[in-house]
């Protein structure tokens, strides 16, 4: 589904991946790994499109598609989400006309016809549930007051709604408590299925008890170090990153 | 230059013996007061070649020629406007009978008594604009004052749509002038509505003068909507008695050259006065905002959030000067000028300008130039909306907090769909938050 060659990406000349190879296929999760300012989330905004990062060299090929000169809204109609680390308010914009009109587009790209208001009310209703979120969200601005932890079950809405192929979660896990942690994972894993795909970027293990990868990959200063089951996530847990950062520096590449 | 317009087409048919000795000191005043050049401090951003290079004339008739008068009105004001056509009342276009029994709308020599009494205490006496010509050109030469009447204890419903239309077939100018009187406990939105023939050339001289009593709310909307070509000056000056409550919207959309300038005279304990408002510029059009808060009693609160879009090759100037005199204590005075820039050519300038002589008063400012945020884009392009809805939506979103304000719920509509329309090359239907 997903195919990653030797990218190579910098923002504002600094730069942050260093030849990432990876390849995710469909019925997958991938959970990526690694210390702060490894450029875990700079690989997912990368592959939703983000302009800020400039990508140097390498391909990222979608459903066997280079998609590196797509806009990010092209890349979201052919089925790629982000649910953000840290989403984005926009004052006046209500949740619900955004998620409907998010919904749409995917839609009308997939060829299925489009959800109207009265629609859109029964299809929504179900992935409230879903997320344990109270319809009243709907109708406020996006994100707009909302804490932290209500921030993030809205990604996971949008992700039910949009049903992408890959979804990208950056650091869905960081900042939330218990119930929601559970909330959210309940999610993913019922969304989960032999169609679709996860790239979960995440900097603690505690995610990965509730949703389990099939791979683990640790990204450190730009570069996959090490690919594993999950058992490398419970080792990182353990361990921390110190044993592989000292592997990079023996290396010589650090 | 005008002195020259006065001097051509004075009308001297005040019957009213204070609106005549009025009308003779502006007259006076016209003559000795310099006409503003971009020498002076409050004009240096603008030029005023659109009024200058054009030769005006007086309106003859108040006939509508093209323009469809009913379009117009606002849906909540059916029963509530009045309708003004190149400085000409026009009766027969105006429809009062909504409005509840002991509010007067209308012209001087139709008004009972009382409403007569209030007027003459107080005409010319709240748009004291300080070596202006304008206010004085306007008093000299109106053809009509718009009076409007609000009783005591008594809430006007439905919204009165004074509206302004310019229509001729030359470059006329012509004067607006609206006096509004709020007797005590009473409540009332008023919206003025300026619009012309599309494409015309004109110059539209505006003052409005509101009077607040004690205790009295007032909801006053200005909707700039004149054609693409013409100079629209604009005074609007209130004052503020005990416990009163003025809330001024300016909405800035249509001209070629705008110049506003809002006046609050808060001038009793307890009286709060908010002078929001929303510029929209696009081609070359000029909007230039010069406002005045000025706190002459204690214990009093004022609010002025200004927006502004600009586009194409607009350019927009906003100065808004506070006052707080030396014995207002306790003042909790708010001031917002946020400006979003939506091409590279456009222009703003801003200047807060806070002037405080109290010393125990909270008064907060800020003023902000910015573009579309790339990661406020990104959020909802990669919700597969396309750039152009996103531009859309965030612009929307950005005017919102102006537009939610507007008692009167087609007006909101109206302003969603002319913010929407700013960024061009849309395919996408947006529907908003309206109901």
């Amino acid at each position: 589904m997903l195919k990653i060659i030797d990218l190579h990406a910098t923002v504002e000349g600094e730069k942050i991946l260093k030849g990432i190879n990876l390849e995710i296929n469909k019925g997958e999760v991938h959970a990526i790994m690694g210390p702060n300012g490894s450029g875990k989330s700079t690989l997912a905004k990368i592959v939703a499109g983000h302009p800020a990062y400039e990508v140097t060299g390498g391909q990222i090929l979608f459903e066997g598609e280079d998609i590196l000169e797509m806009d990010p809204d092209e890349r979201a109609r052919m089925g790629i989400f982000l649910a953000f680390q840290y989403p984005v308010e926009v004052p006046g914009v209500s949740n619900s006309m955004l998620i409907r009109q998010a919904v749409n587009a995917v839609r009308s790209e997939r060829g299925i016809d489009e959800l109207d208001p009265l629609e859109f009310e029964d299809f929504i209703e179900e992935k409230l549930k879903l997320v344990e979120m109270d319809d009243k969200f709907l109708d406020r601005s996006v994100n707009e007051g909302f804490s932290g932890g209500e921030k993030k079950r809205n990604e996971i809405l949008q992700l039910a709604s949009m049903e992408p192929r890959l979804a990208l979660m950056d650091e869905t896990d960081s900042g939330l408590d218990i119930d929601a942690l559970r909330i959210v994972s309940d999610a993913v894993n019922k969304i989960r299925n032999s169609e679709n795909a996860f790239m979960l970027v995440t900097h603690y293990q505690r995610i990965l008890n509730y949703i389990t990868p099939d791979k683990v990959h640790v990204l450190i200063n730009g570069r996959i170090v090490k690919s594993g089951g999950k058992e490398l996530a419970l080792q990182l847990e353990e361990k921390g990153y110190d044993w592989l950062m000292k592997d990079q520096l023996v290396n010589g590449e650090a | 230059m005008l002195l020259e317009l006065v001097d051509n087409a004075l009308v001297n048919t005040a019957a009213n013996k204070s609106l005549m000795s009025a009308r003779q000191n502006a007259y006076n005043q016209v003559q000795s007061i310099p006409f503003p050049t971009s020498k002076d401090e409050d004009w240096r951003q603008i030029s005023l070649k659109p009024l200058t290079s054009n030769n005006f004339v007086a309106a003859k008739s108040g006939d509508v020629t093209s323009i469809d008068i009913k379009n117009y009105i606002l849906k909540e004001a059916d029963a509530s406007h009045i309708v003004i056509v190149n400085g000409f009342y026009r009766d027969d276009l105006s429809n009062v009978s909504g409005l509840p029994e002991g509010c007067f709308v209308g012209k001087l020599g139709d008004a009972p008594a009382h409403v007569v009494e209030a007027f003459e205490k107080h005409y010319s006496n709240v748009a004291t604009y300080k070596s202006d010509a304008f206010v004085p050109f306007n008093t000299a030469m109106v053809r009509e004052t718009v009076i409007v009447y609000i009783p005591k204890e008594l809430k006007v419903e439905a919204p009165l749509q004074i509206l302004y239309a310019t229509d001729a077939n030359e470059n006329i100018f012509s004067n607006a002038r609206t006096f509004i009187f709020a007797e005590r406990h009473s409540d009332m939105t008023i919206v003025e509505d300026f619009v012309g023939k599309e494409e015309s050339i004109y110059f539209m001289n505006a003052v409005t003068e509101t009077v607040l009593s004690d205790e009295s709310h007032v909801t006053h909307i200005k909707v700039q909507r004149e054609s693409t070509k013409a100079t629209h000056i604009s005074r609007t000056a209130s004052l503020l008695a005990r416990g009163s409550n003025y809330n001024a919207y300016t909405i800035s959309l249509g001209a070629a050259l705008f110049r506003n300038e809002p006046m609050a005279l808060v001038d009793s304990e307890n009286a709060h006065a908010t002078l929001d408002g929303l510029v929209i510029v696009n081609g070359n059009q000029v909007s230039d905002t010069h406002s005045i808060m000025d706190h002459l009693k204690e214990n009093c609160t004022s609010h002025q959030l200004h927006k502004v879009i600009a586009s194409g090759k607009g350019k927009s100037v906003f100065n808004g000067k506070i006052f707080v005199r030396k014995d207002s204590q306790l003042i909790d005075s708010f001031q917002e000028n946020r400006n979003l820039l939506l091409s590279e050519k456009a222009e703003v300038f801003t200047k807060p300008q806070l002037e405080i002589f109290a010393d125990d008063v909270k008064c907060s400012h800020g003023a902000t130039i910015g573009q579309l945020s790339e990661d406020e884009m990104f959020y909802l392009q990669s919700r597969g909306l396309s750039k152009t809805t996103a531009q859309q939506l965030l612009t929307y979103g950005f005017a919102l907090d102006v537009i939610e304000n507007l008692p009167v719920a087609s007006l909101r509509e109206k302003l969603s769909h002319d913010v929407a329309e700013l960024t061009t090359d849309s395919d996408v239907e947006v529907t908003y938050l309206e109901s």
